[in-house]
């Protein structure tokens, strides 16, 4: 029976133009139930043994409205329910609300535990309906679902007999659609009464979505954000600026965002919450400047505002929020005026899941109660607003880390409100803490699903190069070929080999694994690399991108063992100079795999003087000469203050920390690294000019350099930036005789100004932009670390369709803009998995540290209004000591303990043994401690204090340390003394 | 258009039986033949009608509306006053080869023209009944542009009559879409439209929208809806414009006989009278098809249409 289904389209041009769709209806559409002997279906989704609750207790299928897998998805992703039927109306209209749900919804569908049916009632010839006049497409939809329901009750009372009668409930938290159900003699319930009626699970009531039930404190009342046609005219016309919403690490309650404001790209100051008005971290939101007047504020003005609304708050802040605010830092004095703004609209939000946990003091309940009540979460993140959720384990998950969405936030609610998702574990725990950083970077740590792990080859571990693989490779296996790695390694990614030539010149092999090899396009293996983008290494863990045994085994260049290659093999005269290059697929068979220390001592040992050794020390002689070569370009030879944790074997604690050691043979591996993604990039973009993933280094913006340069002055030092060049060799003329470490610290700092590299599509940007500034090459991209890294991959397929002109390939590795989008995603995921790694370190620094107290010399990076960070160079920790005692913040001060000097940038304090300034580089004594007490011990959070030099009322004057006398190991060798007084 | 020939005997036959008052069908001078009408039979369309008049005549009505741009051309006061507050009716009349042998090849030109033409006059003016103002948007910039396409299938004489007709119920049937004005601010407004299909408006004022009754002259006396054979012998034509209030809305005449003033007037009238019934009569089909329409939807039976076949 043929139908005809209409909708109107808005052309480019402005036209309307109604389109027409043909819609047939069947009557072969089953119901899939097991029982049923009337329907012809194969493998049936429905099963008899279907819902029974305390309150329905005969067996039932659930039939979920739009609004419940809209607001509570997370209820119906609970493994309690099962035997869904999922109306075709239902599903269509999820698809259009919001594609987050929809994707999940997929994948309940998919999930043969779930057993959720998709029933396209709107094709059979029973259950569609035709639209009345004067009816909302809404309540059609409504009336659908209804009839589909009623199909149901009907067809099931045909197939199952009075004993084993099997009924349908509807759920909808609609009350006019479950009333009009009613009276239709449907059984309908909405999803709280249902949830509540599950006595068996009562976790679930506390999943339940918060819409309406928190009564907003109407004291903080936000601005109405404007219309969608308003947004996008203002920002059409310019009245208004779009950019996404970063919140500052240190104050929340202070954003930016980065648009284009007359042609020039600003920064847009946003302060305050009435002006966040409900954005939150990550939101792409819509801003209106503030008149110029409004501008200088400064941060203290930030402060003042606070307080204001500390006393507005001031019943919320005495029982619920935790004084946390007091923590917050005055950012430094802005100079210049800062354009600032206000947030009038928000144009996509960004909301995911928030780890965190629940504020103690907004927990009324008592130990025993299961009222739900509303309690405060705290998110890990500092950028995120306390979340409001409804629970009724308030006590329960007291000490716990949870994880919780957010639902709403009405304009007359202080904080967002949410619901409970799940509990991940007990504060403090290893793993808990280890869940809760993934979850909190985005990083995609599930275990590989079966359909990836399909993708393997079917021989698995015994899986061996045969004569098949030979074809279109070189047979490499006779070389000399060895690999470099850190000790422990597994992924092994590169190998390499050098043979003297007769002309005198070297041949040098870099050979990489073939991933490609194994990891075809479009094979879900292919798309769960491209999702996870990097292997992510934390301290005690590491997530793969790769399954293990491609990364560990099949692809990993071990020694011994036939493996795959993609070779890039130069012809080097002795002086390092490039005479030609080849790429070519191969077969290689390493001969050894060494750690940086074992290859380090074989160059050493003049007893041995076997081939590999040989090859190593020319390796070794030709990496110097490239490196020389590349310091005369202008790279910059950057550093990082990273540590390396000595984990406990069993307990997987850290029980030392060490500096990272870099010996010559890491240069070794990296020179030719380098050399080999230079000659491979070059090569894919001859061929790819348009398309070819490369990485780019942007210079550094001169505004932070300069204010470093500054800082060194007094010693006499400046830093140059016009040319990377003139950066490395000013960087190199900075050195204190006194102190090795002061020229590492400016590297360290030189560090944080640049900017980071990025992946990007070569079609994007102009070729002088290509430029990767700290390695001073003009053109860069990654294929040597194909097992942890997916841009290496698509690397990988670039290049062999670059070598081989008869080789067909993708349109995908064309595709500009498919390439932009990937190199998006990469970036991405490339920065979390460095946050989480950071984040990793500071857990297990925090670990380290607990029940500790040490004290240890540090130096100044950074001077702020209230305080100063310390580097510690021995942990490579940095933290910040407070010059302010923390409860003087809010209360004006009589008599400052130190004052700001913005002259010079330095702390000073006036003692009686005369005046003690605090400024950059100064060498300080700090005592490091881990503050559990912090936020009710849920927020762990490394604590530094001053002692020496000595301030009163600043400086730590501990009992234990009283008098003491401490001895500071000075690199200098004159080790000084110094005395703790109080 | 090709002279077509027609014999003195039965131009004469023709006639004498009009001066009877008993024509070669058996009908009376004033008689119209059975017309069927039906709406709603282009679902790619706004609004369509298709309408056979007795055995022959054949002739289907699209209407389409989209968004243009104010007709913004004469002086600048008549744009400002009138031309930018509304929205414009565009009108196309193509008689199908099929139709009949005059209609083939370049025969049509003439007559398309000139059908077009007529239609066009009488529906862009206030005596068209539409209320084109209601079709702006947004003053000065969109608006609604109605496109009616009229096309003949067959031919069996009085083409205009049936064209009238025929529009009459394509207007009637057509689903404007709900543009939604949002104020933007700073007196700037943006439309968006309603993308659902079943949230529309009808043209306003279609119930005033004339039909046209054509007269015909044979010898000292008129008729009305005449076959081909009848339009052979005719000297004189009048088309007779009524809209549902008898008003007169158009008149325009054809042929190169001349009529008389006496007769004139006499025509003028019996063409007025005449189209006000036959108008009263086609809105009550008209609102009972969609009455029965809806009926039959609320009971979710299928709507079934008579489409192309149908026939007397």
């Amino acid at each position: 029976m043929l139908q005809s289904k209409s909708f109107l389209k808005r052309t480019k041009k402005g036209n309307a133009i109604k389109v027409v769709q043909e819609h047939y209806l069947r009557d072969d559409i089953w119901c899939s139930v097991e029982c049923c002997k009337l329907c012809l279906q194969t493998g049936p989704v429905l099963s008899t043994s279907a819902m029974l609750t305390a309150q329905i207790p005969r067996p039932h299928y659930i039939v979920p409205d739009t609004n419940v897998f809209m607001n509570q998805i997370d209820i119906i992703e609970h493994p309690a329910l099962h035997d869904v039927i999922i109306m075709q109306t239902v599903y269509e209209e999820i698809r259009h609300l919001s594609l987050p749900i929809y994707n999940r919804l997929r994948a309940l569908i998919n999930d043969q535990k779930k057993r959720f049916y998709v029933f396209s009632n709107e094709h059979h010839r029973e259950t569609y309906i035709q639209r009345l006049k004067d009816e909302s497409p809404n309540d059609r939809n409504d009336r659908a679902i209804r009839s589909a329901v009623k199909w149901y009750s009907t067809h099931l009372k045909k197939i199952t007999n009075k004993e084993n009668h099997i009924e349908v409930v509807l759920l909808t938290d609609d009350v006019g659609n479950r009333t009009k159900a009613q009276e239709e003699g449907l059984s309908a319930f909405s999803v709280r009464e249902y949830v509540e009626g599950m006595t068996d699970t009562p976790e679930l009531v506390d999943i339940l979505g918060n819409s309406s039930n928190v009564e907003g404190d109407k004291k903080v009342p936000y601005e109405e954000h404007l219309t969608t046609s308003q947004i996008t005219n203002g920002i059409k016309n310019g009245t208004l600026h779009q950019g996404t919403l970063n919140i500052s690490m240190h104050n929340y309650l202070e954003g930016s965002i980065l648009s284009n404001v007359n042609g020039a790209d600003t920064q847009i100051m946003i302060l305050g919450r009435p002006c966040l008005n409900r954005a939150i971290q990550g939101d792409v939101v819509a801003v209106q400047l503030l008149p110029k007047s409004e501008w200088l504020r400064t941060p203290t003005a930030v402060v003042v505002e606070e307080e204001e609304e500390a006393n507005v708050n001031a019943d919320l802040k005495e029982d619920g929020e935790p004084k946390e605010q007091n923590d917050e830092l005055e950012s430094e004095v802005i100079e210049s005026s800062q354009p600032t703004g206000k947030i009038v609209g928000i144009i996509k939000r960004n909301w995911r899941p928030y780890c965190g946990f629940i504020s103690k003091k907004s927990v009324k309940s008592s130990a025993t109660s299961t009222f739900s009540e509303n309690v405060l979460v705290v998110p890990m993140d500092r950028r995120i607003p306390y979340i409001y959720i409804r629970t009724r384990q308030a006590q329960n998950l007291m000490g716990q880390r949870i994880l919780v969405s957010i639902d709403a936030w009405p304009k007359n609610s202080t904080y967002p409100q949410g619901h409970y998702v799940r509990a991940l574990g007990a504060a403090g725990d290893k793993s808990t803490e280890t869940e809760v950083l993934l979850l909190e970077h985005d990083v995609p740590f599930q275990e590989f699903a079966s359909q990836v792990l399909n993708g393997l080859p079917v021989e698995g571990e015994a899986w061996r190069v045969t004569e098949e693989h030979l074809s279109g490779r070189a047979d490499l296996r006779h070389l000399n070929i060895c690999s470099i790695d850190p000790p422990g390694c597994t992924d092994i990614d590169d190998a390499l080999h050098v043979r003297p030539l007769p002309n005198g010149n070297y041949e040098v092999g870099v050979h990489i694994a073939d991933v490609t090899h194994f990891v075809k396009p479009f094979t879900s293996l292919d798309e769960e690399a491209a999702n996870r983008g990097t292997t992510v290494y934390l301290v005690n863990k590491r997530i793969d991108m790769l399954p293990e045994l491609l990364g560990s085994n099949l692809c990993s260049l071990r020694c011994n063992v036939d493996r795959l290659a993609f070779s890039c093999i130069w012809e080097l005269t002795s002086d390092a100079e490039i005479v030609n290059v080849n790429f070519t697929k191969s077969v290689i068979s390493s001969k050894a795999s060494l750690t940086y220390e074992e290859a380090q001592i074989l160059i050493d040992d003049t007893r041995k003087q076997d081939d590999l050794t040989k090859g190593i020390r020319i390796l070794n002689q030709l990496a110097k000469k490239l490196h020389k070569k590349r310091i005369d370009r202008g790279a910059i030879t950057l550093a990082s203050p990273e540590v390396r944790f000595q984990l406990d074997f069993d307990s997987q604690d850290p029980v030392d920390v060490e500096m990272k050691e870099l010996r010559e043979t890491n240069a070794l591996v990296e020179e030719f690294m380098l050399l080999a993604n230079v000659s491979v990039a070059e090569k894919i973009y001859s061929k790819f000019p348009a398309s070819s993933l490369l990485r780019r280094h942007p210079p550094p913006t001169s505004t932070k350099l300069k204010e470093l340069s500054n800082a060194i002055k007094p010693l006499n030092f400046s830093i140059e930036f016009e040319t990377s060049r003139a950066l490395a060799e000013s960087l190199d003329r900075a050195v204190l005789s006194d102190d090795p470490y002061f020229n590492k610290l400016l590297r360290i700092l030189t560090t944080r100004c640049m900017m980071q590299a990025v992946y990007f599509c070569s079609g994007t940007l102009q070729f002088q932009d290509f430029r990767h500034y700290g390695l001073a090459a003009g053109i860069y991209t990654h294929f040597t670390s194909p097992i942890r890294r997916y841009s290496d991959v698509i690397v990988h397929r670039l290049l062999d369709a670059a070598i081989n002109p008869d080789k067909n390939y993708g349109q995908e590795l064309v595709d500009i803009n498919k390439m932009q989008k990937l190199s998006d995603v990469l970036n991405h995921r490339h920065r979390m998995a460095q946050l989480a790694s950071r984040s990793s370190v500071e857990l297990h620094t925090n670990i380290f540290f607990k029940g500790k107290i040490e004290h240890n010399e540090g130096y100044v990076t950074r001077v702020l209004k209230n305080g100063f960070i310390v580097l510690v160079p021995k942990y490579g920790i940095e933290g910040i000591v407070y010059s302010s005692s923390a409860s003087s913040t809010t209360k004006s001060q009589t008599t400052p303990l130190v004052v700001y000097n913005s002259h010079n940038n330095s702390l000073e304090s006036v003692t009686p043994s005369g005046t003690v300034s605090i400024k950059l580089f100064d060498k300080v004594i700090v005592q490091i401690t881990v503050d559990e007490d912090l936020v009710d011990g849920m927020r762990q959070k490394m604590k530094m204090e001053l002692v020496s030099p000595f301030i009163p009322g600043l400086s730590v004057s501990d009992n234990t340390l009283r008098k003491k006398e401490i001895r500071i190991e000075d690199e200098g060798g004159n080790g000084k003394r110094m005395r703790i007084d109080d | 258009m090709a002279p077509v020939l027609i014999s003195a005997l039965e131009a004469d036959y023709i006639l004498k039986g009009i001066d009877d008052n008993l024509r070669a069908d058996g009908r009376g001078r004033l008689d119209y033949r059975e017309v069927i009408l039906e709406t709603g039979l282009i679902t790619q369309a706004h609004g369509s009608a298709r309408c056979r008049l007795g055995e022959g005549t054949d002739v289907l009505v699209g209407v389409k509306v989209d968004i243009g741009t104010v007709d913004i051309d004469g002086t600048e006061e008549e744009v400002a006053t009138v031309k930018a507050k509304r929205g414009r009716v565009v009108c196309n009349v193509e008689c199908s080869p099929i139709a009949s042998q005059q209609f083939a090849g370049r025969g049509a030109d003439d007559i398309n023209n000139e059908l077009t033409q007529m239609m066009s006059r009488v529906l862009n003016g206030p005596q068209g009944g539409l209320n084109l103002e209601k079709l702006c948007i947004i003053p000065g910039k969109a608006c609604w542009i109605v496109y009616i396409d009229a096309l003949v299938l067959d031919y069996a004489g009085n083409i205009v009559d049936t064209m009238f007709m025929t529009t009459r119920a394509a207007l009637f049937n057509t689903q404007v879409p709900k543009a939604i004005i949002h104020d933007l601010g700073d007196g700037e407004v943006e439309f968006d439209l309603s993308e659902d299909v079943e949230e529309w408006e009808r043209i306003e004022g279609w119930e005033h929208v004339p039909i046209s009754v054509t007269l015909n002259k044979i010898g000292s006396r008129h008729i009305v809806d005449a076959t081909p054979l009848e339009e052979l012998t005719t000297e004189a034509k009048l088309h007779v414009m009524v809209n549902r209030n008898g008003k007169i809305c158009g008149i325009q005449k054809s042929g190169s006989g001349s009529i008389e003033h006496s007769l004139l007037n006499e025509m003028v009238q019996t063409g007025r009278s005449l189209g006000q019934n036959l108008i009263i009569s086609l809105d009550k089909m008209l609102l009972q098809e969609e009455y029965d329409i809806n009926e039959k939807r609320m009971r979710n039976k299928p709507v079934e249409k008579l489409g192309f076949f149908a026939a007397t």
